[in-house]
């Protein structure tokens, strides 16, 4: 296959309140972030079940990352503070089998925050490209389709 | 001790204190102990305490749901106490026998080491810190901490932490944390290329027979998200990836729950080192979050809440 | 509050305490403490002889401790009930057992000393918040006095003495020596926005106050001389700019734009040290009193009531609205509103807004005896659930509830359901789920890993 035409596919997850509103405010204030990121808004960060990740990488996504409202700054109050401590460890745990950390982020991005999301974002992509395309987990099976 | 518990189930039977008593019988394998659950007084003579008794028991109080005397060593408490943290257990309805435990003898290590198979070997005994073997007529002597499991190596609690009568004497701790975590450390040391095919190498074995999440005492779930097709978060064939984030999906759930009784890898007939996943978790969680599963019975479930000061330097 | 009082519709329950709420919007569980104040309302007629008679004198906490108070007593005249209260720590009765004055002269017999706390246990539609707030201690500031002298005093102890109910009967006399003062100098933001020793917001109303009362000790006192220290006048609101210029211009007062370093007792006149930053000089003011603007903190127990409410609050202790632009009323916990200074600094006119904000979110929401809620609401398929609760430690509304129900077979069994009322569908419960038997309907796992699986393509 052509290597130099690939790009790095990311998906993020990011909470409606917080970070969706902090993306869509750096979209509105004409800052750039990279097109390789595809957004899927979800209602908290606490909502993110540690199998999304899992099943993205496996699914060929090259990297995830999952951002939400600062501790403190939670629309229910904890759903940050649940997350933060399932991501600890789904992290280490990952890296543990051997997937590169850089495939997977969290961050804080308030609804302000629409340079620290484009920031955050431009950052990711970028040291996703430089691990190179997840075939860890890909199904050769799958290769085809 | 195998008197006193007899005396003590007998008992607890009789008095009406207990349905059921759930303890070690003998197995139908050689060496090997099996459960033995029952509420006939007469059964309690085929009660045994030697140092075979691997299995975990603390799943049979709930699927018994009754009341039950339940036989545990200084891990199998943990696990109950983790199941009374998660209301799986009622305190109240559990009989606790605790038996001190120095350590419970692995017979594959013993094949290895003498290089036999167990259908040679004709006895096993304990003598002192040695344990003598007799195979095919001729002794062969081998140390006791060599034959024992790895998790029983690094045991912290060989006394069981919670329990009603105590059949022994405490043991206090002598962890030899170097070699229960080696496998553990080894794996931490290579690089991420060689971590991903060793587990690539590993879990190309797994034939999916879920012996690991049967035998586990922290799945208790009526369902198994592995059971669930809408989503479907496992493919139902079974190709190695979708059989690693099977088991990574379990390690996360069983996190902080996990107390590290190894039930999972004796229980894996392709012998995945499935405890070199579940014990990392342990120890992660307790570097993070300062949390030990099954230690206290009134501490808070580790997932369940937070502190606002836990680690979040990870993060962006 | 004579007029609520008389309101049929409206029950007062003064001296209690919220110590217990459950349940949800509609059907909240409280528990109020009705404390004991050893006089029977029935039966006291509001007499006063009582209070006249006690033999001991305590600092009024209504009248800043600048006049005194006695043992039984009402804390203002228009205090609702009218029927006084003994103060345990002080009365005779509690610390030495004798006296019982009060008991003997009361021809209502209303007085009981063996009185005990009562317990209210009912069911409310809604809760709405409205518990003040605490004034700023100005002791801190080493540079005002920290206490020390009698004639610094604090914006509501000179609210007391311009009061015709206050302890001079309105005349304005200073602490000290009950001189009429000549020349009184404002220091405004005491407290508010200063990070080193105060609190970084602007407490909103200080200068409009200290604007109001440098009129009102103009109009008492003639004579007098008022100089107000401050760092920026901020007068925004419908006239407000017009009333300080009013202030400046009619009624005299300087404004002098700087900071007090120092204040110093010199014969009987207090000297205050301080800069105007306009002109650029040191300047010095021998005064007769100094009154502080002090500023408004949350009230020190905030917390505990946020935690009972199960409402946030921000860094400070003020109780968060749902959104500050779009539901400034509203908490996160639906049914329960905000009002007042319990939520920011708030003056007169934006208390009464929020106030009859809140009081009108109420009428609407009683209006009709249903109500459409989000339909981002959990669900729990009790079929394969294990009850391993983890769900309800994760809940922060506690929307997941136990409930038993009887089998056909007549055998009883427990499970958990979701208030749908209560619940936000914030979706932790299911992410905590590990047998995936709850869904977040709207935003289920399928639609999500769905999405999924099209980026992935």
């Amino acid at each position: 296959m052509e290597e130099t035409k690939w790009e790095p596919k990311v998906v993020g997850f990011l909470c409606h309140w917080c970070s969706y509103a902090g993306a869509d405010l750096s979209g509105s204030a004409r800052l750039e972030y990279p097109h390789n990121i595809r957004i899927i808004r979800i209602p908290c960060s606490g909502r993110v079940d540690p199998m999304f990740i899992l099943r993205a990488l496996q699914n060929g996504v090259d990297g995830v990352i999952v951002s939400g409202c600062h501790p403190g700054d939670c629309h229910y109050q904890s759903g940050n503070f649940h997350a933060r401590r399932k991501f600890a460890v789904i992290r280490r745990l990952l890296d543990y089998v051997g997937i590169e950390p850089e495939r997977v982020q969290f961050s804080w991005v308030a609804a302000s925050e629409g340079p620290k999301m484009a920031q955050v974002i431009n950052e990711f992509v970028e040291g996703v490209r430089k691990v190179g395309p997840n075939r860890l987990f890909k199904d050769e099976r799958r290769d085809g389709e | 001790m195998e008197n006193r518990l007899k005396e003590e189930a007998g008992k607890l039977l009789k008095e009406g204190k207990v349905d059921y008593i759930v303890g070690y019988g003998k197995g139908s394998v050689k060496f090997r102990t099996s459960p033995l659950i029952t509420n006939k007084e007469e059964e309690l003579e085929n009660l045994v305490i030697n140092p075979f008794i691997a299995n975990n028991l603390s799943r049979y109080p709930i699927e018994l749901k009754a009341r039950v005397g339940i036989v545990v060593k200084g891990c199998d408490s943990r696990s109950l106490i983790s199941l009374i943290q998660d209301k799986k257990v009622n305190r109240e309805d559990v009989v606790i026998l605790g038996v001190p435990c120095e350590g419970v003898v692995d017979i594959k290590k013993i094949e290895k080491h003498i290089g036999k198979d167990i259908d040679q070997i004709e006895e096993i005994k304990r003598e002192g810190e040695n344990l003598t073997i007799q195979a095919n007529g001729s002794n062969q002597t081998l140390s006791f901490k060599d034959a024992i499991f790895d998790k029983c190596l690094g045991c912290e609690y060989p006394t069981p932490l919670e329990y009603d009568v105590l059949l022994g004497t405490e043991i206090s701790p002598k962890p030899d944390m170097e070699k229960s975590l080696m496998r553990i450390k080894e794996l931490e040391n290579m690089d991420a290329t060689d971590r991903w095919s060793y587990w690539r190498e590993e879990f190309s074995k797994c034939i999916r027979c879920y012996g690991c999440k049967n035998v586990c005492p922290a799945c208790f779930c009526e369902r198994c998200f592995i059971d669930v097709n809408i989503p479907q978060w496992v493919n139902t064939y079974a190709t190695w990836q979708d059989n690693l984030v099977f088991q990574l999906i379990r390690t996360l759930h069983v996190a902080g729950r996990c107390s590290d009784c190894g039930e999972c890898e004796r229980a894996c007939p392709v012998g995945i080192p499935l405890r070199s996943l579940q014990r990392k978790m342990v120890e992660e969680v307790k570097d993070l979050f300062d949390y030990e599963a099954g230690v206290d019975k009134d501490a808070l479930p580790v997932f369940t809440h937070y502190e606002d000061t836990d680690p979040e330097e990870f993060i962006k | 509050m004579v007029e609520s009082s008389q309101n049929e519709n409206i029950e007062i329950l003064t001296y209690s305490e919220v110590e217990e709420v459950g349940g949800y919007i509609g059907n909240f569980d409280v528990k109020i403490r009705k404390k004991a104040r050893f006089v029977d309302i029935d039966k006291c007629t509001g007499c006063g002889t009582c209070y006249q008679k006690c033999p001991v004198k305590v600092p009024s906490e209504f009248d800043m401790e600048m006049g005194m108070r006695k043992a039984i007593y009402v804390p203002f005249p228009q205090a609702v009930p009218n029927v006084p209260v003994i103060d345990k720590e002080h009365c005779r009765m509690f610390t030495k057992g004798k006296c019982s004055i009060c008991q003997k002269l009361c021809q209502a017999d209303a007085v009981d000393y063996e009185q005990k706390d009562e317990i209210i246990e009912d069911r409310f539609g809604a809760i709405v918040v409205a518990t003040g707030y605490d004034l700023f201690d100005a002791s801190v500031y080493g540079e005002y006095g920290g206490g020390r002298f009698k004639d610094v005093i604090t914006g509501l102890q000179l609210e007391r003495l311009i009061s015709p109910a206050g302890p001079t009967g309105g005349h304005i006399k200073r602490p000290s020596d009950g001189k009429e003062p000549k020349n009184v100098v404002f220091i405004q933001c005491v407290g508010s926005r200063d990070i080193e020793k105060g609190v970084p917001y602007c407490s909103n109303v200080c200068c409009m106050y200290t604007a109001k009362q440098a009129v009102l000790l103009k109009e008492h006192l003639p004579e007098v001389q008022t100089n107000i220290f401050y760092m920026d006048i901020r007068s925004a609101g419908k006239n407000y700019e017009q009333f300080v210029q009013r202030t400046m211009e009619q009624y005299g007062a300087l404004y002098i734009r700087g900071r007090v370093s120092k204040i110093y007792q010199r014969g009987d006149k207090l000297i205050v040290k301080g800069a105007d930053t306009l002109v650029g000089i040191q300047v010095e003011v021998e005064a007769d009193m100094v009154v502080l603007a002090t500023g408004i903190t949350p009230r020190h127990d905030s917390k505990n009531l946020a935690g009972i409410l199960s409402i946030p609050y921000d860094q400070f202790g003020f109780f968060t609205e749902l959104h500050p632009k779009l539901a400034p009323i509203e908490t996160v916990t639906s049914g329960i509103f905000l009002t007042g200074a319990c939520q920011a600094p708030k003056d007169i006119p934006d208390t009464v807004a929020s106030a009859s904000g809140a009081a009108a979110k109420v009428a609407s929401l009683f209006s009709s005896d249903e109500m459409s809620m989000e339909p981002l609401v959990s669900t729990i398929d009790t079929a394969v659930c294990s009850m391993c609760k983890a769900c309800v430690e994760v809940c922060p509304y506690g929307a997941i509830q136990e409930e038993e129900i009887t089998l056909r077979d007549g055998t009883k069994k427990k499970q958990l359901i979701v208030l749908e009322s209560v619940c936000h569908g914030c979706g932790a419960c299911v992410s905590t789920c590990r047998s995936s038997c709850i869904m977040l309907r709207g935003m289920t796992d399928e639609q999500i890993f769905d999405e999924l699986m099209a980026v992935a393509q």
